[in-house]
């Protein structure tokens, strides 16, 4: 909302500068910038949040607020005209068919013989700094009344409303209106219309009809000044993307007892620039008439509430500007009679925020509260995501921070049913179509745009993914998700490598060797064959796979890329705190290597189930150390080379010992259908 | 054996040990497991007692001045390895590949660090909520024009074959709100009613998680976003008492220097409501660096930092506390904003960009 600088001093008198009035009143009251200067004027841009709009959306109601926050009390004139001695009422009739929660209270005030020309200057000067457009002299003087005092106005040409009689009603589902943009709207039946017999005149509180407007032959006119239920208003204006000055206010609470200095106001500066006279006389219909609200306060609870000790007579003076009436409610007790111009005040925290505000939410020393001395509670999942990062930076993958949204094209790309995706009812474009189901796309993305500039690409990301369940429900669970992709690799070695992350991730963790196993897996973007699932027991808490190249080349990736991902809880569920020292080995241990031929498709877990289950009791370690396909190796055969260790916990091994051990394990291997080499 | 013919030759041969293969050769054969001293000490068993006393004892200060020579030689070797050529130290030393952490995460960490040090605990919520926890348990009803202030994204359900949120996002409060529509949620507040329905003053809690605005995204705008609430109530936890949490925050994040100042603000669910504003770090609150406007602050000296407040009475009802009986504050801070100021990061964006060139950076 654009405040005219030099218009405020119209109602006091102003010493600050624009720049000092922005300062001031942006601490203490709502958000104010010097927009514009011109000369010594200035535009200000004010911006209101809902509790201020209904007090403060005028030039009146930003000098009012200016006083109070320097102690003063600023209220309006309010003047009426002498009228002629025609009454209105003799004229003109109104009925008021809505119910009276929807009007709350509609005036109407009538003038014969004005002249519909241009504004003079000042008047055009003013609304145009406002940023409103001149129309003609008597809509102008209704939009500067609302400038002035927030009120919206109305000026109906009085020989256009059919039997000169206005009707305030609901309207008919599929009646239609047009406004005076020749704008025209199907009605929905839950607006509220100006209408007179013949059909709709305007869109209460919202827009004005073509119908009854001011126009260059006008020469008697109705002006409406009304309060019409916030609700309704924002619902109308909600209906049929109407946003309008008059509809932001009503939908704030305007405060109906302003409808009649307004109404005054208007009269007063119309008959000023447009001549004609004044009927005597208004129609108001006002069936609930608003009073003073009072609010109770404990003076002591809002000096705790502050937390700085504020003397009751502060109080009182501070509350005076705001207030019709102050009356003491017995020991410790004030009941504040608010003016009903600020309707936003209603609680006794309301009027805490006043006085905070008003004796200077920076004059309030901070102090530090007195609590328990009691260390917060470890927040054990939020920690374990925590240290899952650092492991993985600690094997060289960087995290990003990926969108929580993926597009139709990721569903289309991956061939996702979209029935397990969770939905977005109103994306922003078409990439934020859904919540992510998986952290794979996004990742693939970064991937995408990294081998531009990186031969070798290691990331990861720790997020929630989410899922439509059955009958509207949704699922979300913290996932970790990585990927390897490096030009030029061999996808075999790549493999390896993500797998070894995971290895020495689970390692890190404290998983030992058989705590966990590698099973063979598959999902629609691996390369079959070359995924595995991680299984603790019968959980899955991870798995690795070869990300197929077309669907990898989907994403624009041509090179090998490895994705590998951590089902959170599911790990964290596994992982044991409790992790036991184990005493140093008092005797040293006996190594023994040995290579062997196999088939080849051998797998590694089966060697190695052999040589464990050979019968060896001071077998301690099996680690494959070399495996090897080469040309001048016999067809059809791998090489295996196994590190075996053996250890006594008593004593010394001796060569003999460790002879007859591995010889056992030579004999099973050699069962198995190994070649020993 | 003839020690002396056997110390002349031993010496003898260290003399000519001219490299440690050498000397390790030379050790190997006078004082090797099978050296002839050794096969002599060895052999000493069988002689006469007398025999053996005299030659032991002979015996064993040969090898101990063996022993002392071929020490004294190893040490010679050791240090004339320290003389030659010099290292070029100016050469760029071997790199261990490790990743980074984003940005984003080393900022929440110092943010929860801090407040966790002043008794904090962390508690986190889901993203897809319902209407009612969003909005209206916060005093935002359906009609309230401040719905307005919160963009938000709409879950579509209707597809779904389901309007009501999973069963464990319902709580007490959502029976008989069988239209509570799923969002996605526009801040993290809503952490504060469930946090409250399921305990009891005095507490104080952070709120760390992912919020999310229906807007179009630019330097300064995004859509999916950080956001840590806090939450602090008891009997008498105050206005002043946020003010020294808040300033404490502030320091301990950017520097002693850093100053506090609340203005005058309005949020549905605080009463009194107030932004946080923080001294610019940047030109140090003067507004200006050598003549020009800061590009951090434009010139205003002040950022806002957040919003926060005391917590409406009505919040508390909704949640069945006693608004007589207790008070507290709460506030919403942007994890981002921090991470832009404190590395003066121009572009909210850079931070979903994914660009490892950016994330190498911390």
């Amino acid at each position: 909302m654009r405040i005219l600088y030099s218009w405020l001093k119209d109602y006091m008198d102003i010493k600050e500068s624009p720049e000092k009035l922005a300062d001031l009143l942006s601490v203490s009251s709502f958000e104010m910038i010097v927009d514009k200067k011109m000369g010594k004027d200035a535009v200000l841009e004010v911006s209101l949040l809902p509790n201020r709009v209904a007090d403060a959306s005028s030039h009146f109601g930003v000098a009012r607020e200016t006083a109070l926050v320097k102690g003063k009390k600023l209220d309006i004139r309010d003047e009426r005209l002498e009228g002629s001695a025609v009454k209105l009422a003799k004229t003109f009739s109104l009925e008021v068919e809505a119910p009276r929660t929807l009007v709350r209270r509609y005036m109407l005030a009538g003038m014969t013989g004005v002249e519909v020309k241009e504004s003079p200057g000042w008047l055009k000067k003013r609304l145009i700094a406002c940023g409103l457009r001149p129309i003609n002299n008597i809509v102008d003087a209704a939009n500067y009344v609302m400038l002035e005092f927030g009120q919206p106005l109305h000026a109906f040409d009085a020989d256009g409303v059919s039997g000169r009689k206005i009707i305030v009603r609901k309207a008919r589902k599929g009646e239609k209106i047009e406004t005076i943009e020749r704008k025209t709207y199907m009605l929905s039946g839950s607006e509220t219309l100006i209408a007179d017999k013949s059909g709709p005149l305007a869109l209460a509180g919202v827009k004005g009809g073509k119908k009854g407007e001011i126009s260059g032959r006008t020469k008697n006119i109705v002006i409406e000044s009304a309060n019409f239920d916030p609700i309704s208003t924002r619902q109308t204006s909600r209906l049929h993307g109407l946003k309008t000055d008059a509809s932001w206010r009503f939908e704030n609470d305007l405060d109906p007892n302003g409808a009649a200095p307004a109404l005054n106001r208007a009269l007063k500066l119309i008959q000023e620039v447009a001549g004609g006279e004044i009927l005597s006389g208004t129609l108001d219909f006002y069936p609930v008439k608003v009073l003073p609200r009072p609010v109770a306060i404990e003076p002591s609870k809002i000096s705790k509430l502050i937390g700085h000790e504020i003397p009751v007579s502060r109080m009182l003076k501070l509350a005076a500007p705001f207030c019709e009436s102050i009356e003491k409610g017995g020991k410790d007790r004030i009941i504040f009679h608010v003016k009903t111009c600020r309707r936003d005040l209603k609680y006794s925290e309301d009027i805490a925020e006043e006085i905070a505000r008003l004796i200077g939410y920076n004059s309030i020393k901070p102090k530090l509260p007195f609590a328990f001395l009691i260390p917060p509670a470890k927040n054990e999942i939020v920690e374990f995501r925590e240290r899952l990062k650092d492991e993985f930076v600690s094997l060289g993958f960087s995290e990003t921070c990926n969108y929580s949204f993926i597009g139709e094209r990721d569903a289309e790309l991956l061939a996702i049913d979209r029935s397990r995706l969770v939905e977005i009812g109103n994306p922003v474009s078409r990439e934020t179509k859904y919540l992510r189901w998986s952290l794979f796309p996004n990742i693939m993305k970064n991937i995408a745009n990294n081998l531009r500039f990186f031969p070798e690409v290691r990331i990861f990301e720790v997020g929630k993914h989410y899922d439509q369940m059955e009958k509207g429900a949704c699922r979300e669970s913290w996932g970790a998700g990585g990927a390897v992709a490096r030009k030029n690799a061999d996808i075999r070695a790549l493999f390896f490598e993500a797998k070894g992350a995971i290895e020495s991730f689970m390692e890190r963790l404290g998983f030992e060797r058989d705590d966990y196993r590698f099973r063979e897996s598959g999902g629609p973007w691996v390369i079959p064959g070359a995924a595995a699932a991680v299984f603790v027991g019968d959980k899955e808490i991870a798995a690795v796979g070869a990300v197929r190249p077309d669907t990898a080349a989907l994403y624009g990736i041509d090179c090998p890329v490895i994705y590998l991902h951590i089902v959170i809880d599911a790990l964290q569920n596994a992982v044991s705190e409790e992790h036991e020292f184990e005493p140093l080995h008092k005797y040293p241990d006996v190594a023994r290597d040995i290579s062997i031929l196999v088939p080849i498709f051998t797998k590694v877990e089966d060697v190695d189930n052999v040589i464990s289950e050979a019968g060896a009791k001071y077998l301690e370690d099996v680690d494959l150390f070399d495996i090897y396909e080469g040309d001048d190796l016999p067809d059809g055969k791998t090489s295996m080379a196994f590190h075996l260790v053996f250890r006594a916990e008593d004593r010394t091994l001796t060569d003999e010992e460790a002879g007859r051990e591995l010889e056992r394990i030579i004999g099973a291997l050699k069962q198995f259908g190994a070649e020993i080499r | 054996m003839d020690l002396d013919l056997l110390r002349k030759k031993a010496l003898d041969g260290l003399e000519r040990a001219g490299n440690f293969a050498e000397l390790e050769k030379w050790r190997v054969v006078f004082l090797g497991r099978k050296s002839e001293l050794a096969l002599f000490l060895r052999d000493l068993s069988s002689k006469p007692l007398n025999a053996r006393r005299d030659l032991g004892s002979k015996a064993n200060s040969f090898r101990k001045e063996l022993e002392e020579v071929y020490r004294a030689r190893r040490l010679e070797f050791l240090k004339s390895r320290t003389a030659g050529k010099p290292f070029d130290i100016t050469r760029p030393g071997k790199k261990f590949s490790r990743g980074h952490l984003h940005p984003l995460t080393i900022t929440l960490r110092r943010m929860i660090d801090i407040f966790s040090s002043m008794g904090f605990e962390v508690v986190e919520g889901p993203d897809i909520e319902t209407e009612y926890y969003n909005f209206d348990a916060l005093n935002i009803p359906s009609w309230h024009p401040a719905r307005d202030l919160w963009d938000t994204f709409w879950l579509n359900q209707s597809a779904r074959g389901g309007l009501i949120a999973r069963s464990d996002l319902l709580r007490k409060s959502d029976l008989g709100l069988k239209d509570s529509r799923l969002l996605l949620r526009t801040h993290t507040s809503p952490v504060q009613i469930r946090y409250m329905e399921t305990h009891q003053p005095p507490f104080r809690i952070i709120v760390p998680g992912r919020v999310f605005r229906h807007e179009a995204t630019d330097a300064r705008h995004e859509m999916d976003f950080y956001q840590i609430e806090g939450l602090m109530v008891g009997d008498d936890v105050s206005l002043a008492n946020f003010k020294a949490v808040m300033e404490y925050f502030l320091k301990q994040f950017f520097g002693s220097g850093t100053e506090l100042k609340l203005r005058a603000s309005y949020f549905p669910f605080t009463e009194p409501s107030f932004e946080v504003l923080m001294s610019c770090v940047i030109c140090g609150g003067k507004g200006r660096i050598s003549g020009k406007k800061c590009r951090v602050c434009g010139g205003e000296r002040w950022l806002e930092m957040g919003g926060a407040g005391m917590v409406h009475p009505e919040v508390f009802r909704n949640v069945g506390y006693d608004p007589q009986k207790v008070q507290g504050f709460a506030f919403g801070i942007g994890p981002e904003r921090f991470a832009m100021i404190k590395y003066k990061i121009d572009d909210i964006r850079l931070f979903r960009s994914g660009d490892l060139r950016f994330l190498n950076q911390f």
